[in-house]
């Protein structure tokens, strides 16, 4: 059966609870991890012409020049939902590439992809709602295949998972990594069951986690519809766009994680796609 | 611009608050007054509905800024962000969502082999815009419905209780014009509020209080006795009236031939259509019993005394609220299919009920 479905803000769903004892006391809140902020983006050192340079996106739209590119970042949170319904398969276009967090049938929290704003122009920019003319005026649905869950996760997980980061390793690096921060207020960490994206981790994603000496218990995202009894929600770590506080803090990581701290090696490299 | 929407709860929407103060001072958020509880309707003792266990939800007020409002068809929907719409603008999700679907307002889009269906809503620009902070009285029927007036929306009054200053909060009504018997209750329960009637498609309301139903999910014990209290003492009918005790209600066009066994039997006949609430309000109050079809004017009930009774003669598949409100108000009740309805068991129901019919 299709259902149509809204996004919805998880400040919108979540009670605001003061901090993480709060949270892990039982049942459903969010707490503010961030405040939000503006993040200014230097503008390129190298470029022939400002206005052919896509910027990332930061709520209004894609594609400004850089040399005016200021991120309006939301608050990173975490929040807790009991009894969530994760989607991960969508026939709609793209398959394997949801992540929905379904709060009822149809209400999908809306920071399972960075903010209400670029969720849904992403969501448009893919084509993924149902469009139908009514009076011969267009109407855009999201829709979703209203499965009973085919797989269940017991006791508590962290969310790690969100769009493209089950095979692409500029996502897996940029968005899906940070959320490893949200494990810090853990008394364990090392303890949280992580909820990834596909059970066929790929090459770099075995190396990446090795190498950062992730050895958590993993859960992977096995049917379309997964039912995680109490799932931690961690916001993206600068939803909306990326922050300095982001870069530095996944930098350090990587950069200690494959021993690269120092430099070191040759002084110039030719990315080439020729083979791509 | 057309758009589907989706029915978001005012409680999540609005994050709880630990008093009604902190929406005064002009916080966004939700104030629940009174915990969700069961209530047991008990049996039709006159025939028909057996007991009834109602689920009914917490009674909050919920406040809220720059929302639009959608006034079609007296659907009256809140909507807070595009596509979301808040579900207490009737009792709460669920009724609302199987509501929308009963009254066919879902639609089924195709593109392709895909189908599916959907509420939408045309997405206009506001014609109305209101300024100071306003009580939302508006729900769906209640501009038109006698019984959803009474039943429905007049208890959502008991959230004026709650601001510093009641009578000077602008309350939003269904629009454009107060019929004359939604004039006659305001005036005679002494609501002397600045009114903002909803005539607009859409209206932008820089603040607004929405109270929630005040038994959510269904009629509570405590709204009877809240909303019939008031409405006896402002028409003057606390200790009954003087009149006819058996009532033969008979709307326009309504007039089924097994009603034929009831003359000789004293029942004076009461033809709803143009009558003021105050001329409503003495008859019930001095009835003891009313045989009536499924009409708003059984809300009246409100008006009667424990022990009346109502034998509701309704259609296969008519709402059970004047149950509810006969079990929950102390009234005798007994139900009696309007298709193919025998005289036999008219006559029998009415015999039973007269037989109670007290002092």
């Amino acid at each position: 059966m299709n259902r149509s479905y809204q996004l919805l803000p998880a400040r919108r769903w979540f009670p605001p609870v003061a901090d993480f004892e709060a949270l892990r006391s039982g049942g459903e809140g969010m707490m503010t991890v961030r405040p939000a902020f503006v993040e200014t983006v230097d503008p390129p050192d190298f470029f022939a012409d400002a206005a052919d340079i896509a910027g990332i996106g930061d709520g209004r739209g894609l594609g400004y020049q850089m040399d005016q590119a200021r991120l309006s970042i939301d608050e990173a949170f975490l929040a807790v939902k009991e009894d969530a319904r994760v989607e991960k398969l969508t026939e709609f276009p793209y398959p394997l590439n949801t992540y929905h967090l379904f709060l009822t049938p149809s209400l999908a929290l809306a920071e399972t992809q960075h903010t209400l704003f670029s969720h849904a122009h992403m969501m448009d920019h893919l084509g993924e709602p149902l469009t139908a003319l009514v009076d011969g005026r267009p109407v855009s649905v999201p829709l979703r295949r209203d499965h009973e869950p085919g797989q269940h996760v017991e006791g508590e997980a962290l969310l790690l998972a969100s769009r493209f980061t089950h095979f692409n390793y500029f996502h897996w690096i940029v968005d899906l990594l940070p959320r490893l921060s949200f494990l810090a207020p853990f008394p364990e960490p090392e303890a949280v069951t992580l909820l990834m994206p596909d059970r066929r981790l790929t090459a770099f994603q075995r190396e990446i986690l090795q190498a950062l000496g992730i050895a958590n218990p993993m859960r992977a995202l096995s049917s379309h519809i997964a039912r995680v009894d109490r799932l931690y929600v961690p916001s993206f770590f600068a939803p909306g766009g990326y922050s300095r506080a982001q870069f530095g803090w996944l930098a350090g990581r990587l950069r200690a994680a494959f021993g690269v701290a120092g430099g070191g090696g040759g002084r110039r490299l030719w990315l080439s796609r020729a083979d791509a | 611009m057309i758009r589907p929407y989706e029915f978001v709860s005012a409680r999540r929407w609005c994050p709880p608050v630990d008093g009604f103060a902190r929406l005064l001072a002009g916080e966004e958020g939700h104030w629940v007054a009174r915990a969700g509880h069961d209530e047991i309707v008990p049996a039709a003792d006159l025939g028909g509905p057996g007991e009834r266990r109602l689920r009914l939800g917490p009674a909050f007020v919920a406040a809220l800024d720059d929302v639009r409002v959608q006034v079609a068809d007296d659907s009256f929907n809140v909507f807070p962000m595009p596509s979301l719409a808040l579900a207490e603008t009737w009792h709460d999700e669920a009724s609302h969502t199987a509501l929308a679907r009963r009254l066919g307002a879902e639609t089924t889009l195709r593109a392709g082999e895909t189908e599916v269906s959907c509420r939408l809503y045309d997405d206009a620009p506001p014609d109305l815009r209101i300024e100071p902070p306003a009580l939302m009285l508006a729900s769906r029927f209640a501009g038109r419905d006698y019984a959803h007036w009474l039943v429905d929306l007049l208890p959502r009054l008991w959230a004026l209780s709650l601001f510093d200053r009641p009578a000077s909060v602008p309350l939003l009504v269904p629009g454009p014009d107060l019929t004359p018997w939604r004039r006659e209750t305001l005036l005679a329960l002494g609501i002397a509020n600045p009114i903002i009637p909803l005539a607009c498609r859409v209206a932008r309301i820089e603040r607004m209080f929405l109270p929630s139903f005040f038994a959510p999910g269904g009629i509570s014990r405590v709204q009877v006795q809240w909303i019939g209290g008031r409405l006896r003492r402002a028409f003057g009918v606390e200790g009954g009236a003087r009149g006819p005790r058996r009532l033969l209600v008979l709307p326009e066009g309504w007039s089924p031939a097994a009603l034929d066994g009831l003359r000789g039997r004293g029942f004076e006949p009461m033809r709803p259509e143009g009558m003021t609430v105050a001329a409503q309000a003495r008859l019930f109050a001095a009835a003891r019993v009313v045989v009536a079809p499924h009409h708003p004017v059984c809300a009246n009930l409100l008006f009667a005394r424990p022990g009346t009774a109502l034998i509701e003669i309704a259609p296969a598949g008519a709402g059970d609220r004047f149950h509810l409100l006969a079990g929950l108000g102390g009234q005798r009740y007994g139900r009696l299919d309007e298709e193919g309805l025998d005289a036999g068991a008219l006559a029998a129901m009415v015999a039973a009920a007269c037989r109670g019919e007290g002092a």
